[in-house]
């Protein structure tokens, strides 16, 4: 089969490519992600019950499948002015800790660690970068070992959240109404005895790993800043009244601040679409037009009163109080570990409060008309979906994911989105191994991993980096 | 965890949500109806590649189904064995975008070599729809058949 040539761009959920240009002294001075996340997933939702919308949203993306039904199933349930009993509530918690766990897990280990370390001198390890790795031979070592460890982990999380969850890696329990599992006594007891094993690599192999990170990259507490503002919808419900593990809230230069969702809207000025630019997501339409002048992405620029804030671990942990050391690529990492290691804690809370035989669903009667919004987050950030319904169908469906926040484009005021934002400024040492912009990117946890080709452009002075995902 | 005569799991994978794109979990499907042998455990992987590594540690063999894009004719089926592919090291050949083989090789340092098989399917068509192209859906028996030939299933 020698003669196959591979060009498989089948998995579509996530793509992101970034293109920067760089001065004479090889600073980045601007900066460009294009996102090919295509926002007609919406339409297609237009005219289904709404009850199918927690199902048909997971599929969009393999990464987070939980965090979308549960958005997709509270943006409902606020329509039917419904909120599900405690029980319901915590089993949520449990399969989304799990969900939570499992990603940070995969992202440190087999996202991100292998910007700093290399990796087996095979595919699909190799070809890769050899520029600036800092650990001894038995440090990589350690930290390959734990790579591996890891896959077993992220595993163990996996089949702990589908003791409640039902099947994976797209849950089938998570509906408006709560959760369709019915807890016995051997699933809780199998539900801890996973998750013992799992909060100990966190609190041991995990916690070393990344503040050894740390200590040999401390130059990466100054790289990667961006604008420093910082979002959450908050998540993990605690009480049937709203409580929550991380609070919504914002960060704006370094003042925690309240959140309300009627703060948010969209600009599409430099995004493919001709709908309205600047409504809010219970308002706004989504009306492709590829190639618009002076857009680059499918992504739109959702803004927090026209200002652009970046989601995920650190957002919640600094709003939270857990986290608030710095805002940076090592940052990010740290804020990323404190988060896991809280939540494996208080899933030991939640599982010893969930009830024996008592079914976390109640019934919903579906709304016939009303509108409704879901706010949670998923591990990469806050995840929003918000919907019309009329007819007992779906009139309009609205999704603002954490990429969106994160990778978002140039909104219409000429401000660029918080990815590059991080990226300007930014000394890369050799045109050819541009590895400081991956590790930056890559500290957002984008939907997937990223590979930085580069093209090289017709000046001297300029050069063109386009990250595409692996 | 449980106890499993199961030795063979045929994965599907995809985005339903994208026209072609989900031919592997239609197929998955198709397959729920064909009363295969016990011995067969059928997955919808969804766009969840990276979340498939269970399978390949636990199983002795693993079909992957999936939408591949070589530029043959849409409708083409092909059959691929990791090894063909993964140590070939060639300019022009990039692997990076199938995470299936990064599983196959993470399956792999964990001590576990299962058989892996991999039926790609060239697409006609990856656009927002929940229904596959009329190409597409005729050559789901096709691959269907492919996949029972493997298993030597009547």
């Amino acid at each position: 089969m020698s003669t196959i040539v591979l060009d498989p761009i089948t998995r579509l959920e996530g793509h992101l490519k970034i293109s920067v240009t760089l001065d004479t002294t090889n600073n980045v001075t601007a900066a460009e992600a294009t996102g090919n996340l295509y926002r007609g997933f919406e339409n297609m939702l237009v005219g289904r019950p709404p009850s199918d919308a927690a199902f048909l949203t997971q599929r969009i993306c393999g990464v987070c499948p939980v965090s979308h039904a549960i958005a997709s199933s509270k943006a409902t349930e606020q329509a039917a002015k419904f909120t599900p009993t405690l029980q319901g509530l915590l089993l949520r918690d449990l399969i989304q800790g799990a969900n939570f766990i499992s990603s940070n897990i995969l992202h440190f280990y087999q996202l991100a660690l292998l910007d700093y370390i290399q990796g087996p001198q095979m595919h699909p390890w190799t070809p890769g970068y050899s520029q600036d790795f800092r650990f001894n031979a038995a440090d990589s070592q350690t930290l390959m070992n734990n790579y591996v460890a890891a896959l077993s982990i992220r595993r163990q999380a996996q089949e702990m959240g589908a003791i409640f969850g039902g099947k994976l890696p797209h849950v089938g329990n998570i509906v408006p109404g709560g959760v369709t599992a019915n807890p016995t006594t051997t699933e809780i007891a199998n539900f801890k005895k996973y998750l013992a094993t799992i909060t100990t690599f966190i609190q041991t192999a995990y916690k070393t790993d990344v503040n050894k990170l740390a200590t040999a990259y401390s130059d990466y507490y100054k790289i990667g800043k961006g604008y420093g503002n910082l979002i959450s919808y908050g998540v993990f419900d605690t009480n049937a009244a709203g409580a929550k593990l991380f609070p919504a809230g914002t960060v704006t230069g370094g003042v925690v601040g309240s959140f309300a969702a009627t703060n948010i809207k969209e600009y599409v000025g430099h995004s493919w679409y001709s709908s309205a630019s600047g409504s809010n997501p219970a308002s706004g339409a989504t009306t492709p037009k590829y190639g618009k002048a002076g857009a680059y992405t499918w992504l739109k620029a959702p803004r927090y009163n026209a200002v652009a804030y970046e989601a995920g671990s650190l957002a919640r942990t600094w709003i939270s109080g857990d986290y608030r050391k710095g805002i940076s690529v090592m940052d990010r990492h740290l804020a990323r570990y404190t988060e896991t290691s809280k939540i494996a804690t208080n899933m030991s809370t939640w599982i010893s409060q969930v009830k024996v035989g008592v079914s976390g669903y109640t019934k919903l009667v579906a709304p016939a008309t009303g509108t409704g919004i879901g706010l949670t987050e998923a591990p990469r950030g806050a995840l929003g979906h918000w919907v019309s319904v009329a007819s007992s169908k779906i009139s309009k469906y609205q999704i603002v994911t954490p990429t969106c926040w994160n990778a978002s484009p140039m909104d219409d005021a000429g401000k660029v989105g918080p990815i590059e934002k991080a990226l300007i400024g930014t000394h890369v040492a050799n045109n050819a191994q541009p590895v400081e912009l991956l590790r930056i990117v890559h500290s957002f946890d984008p939907c997937t991993g990223c590979s930085v080709h580069v093209m090289s452009p017709e000046g001297i002075e300029m050069s063109n980096f386009v990250v595409q995902p692996l | 965890m449980i106890l499993n005569i199961k030795d063979t799991v045929i994965i599907g994978i995809g985005n339903i949500l994208l026209q072609d794109d989900g031919v592997g979990v239609h197929v998955i499907k198709q397959l729920e109806n064909e009363m295969l042998p016990s011995t067969i455990e059928l997955v919808d992987g969804g766009t969840s590649t990276l979340d498939m590594l269970g399978f390949f540690l636990d199983f002795k063999k693993v079909i992957v189904v999936d939408c591949l894009r070589a530029g043959l004719k849409p409708g083409t089926i092909y059959k691929i064995k990791p090894e063909d592919i993964m140590n070939y090291k060639k300019e022009n050949l990039s692997i990076h975008d199938v995470q299936i083989l990064d599983v196959v090789k993470m399956a792999n340092m964990m001590n576990k070599y299962p058989e892996v098989i991999i039926f790609g399917i060239e697409p006609e068509k990856i656009d927002l729809d929940l229904e596959m192209t009329q190409t597409m859906i005729s050559k789901i028996p096709e691959i269907v058949l492919n996949i029972k030939k493997e298993l030597k299933i009547k």
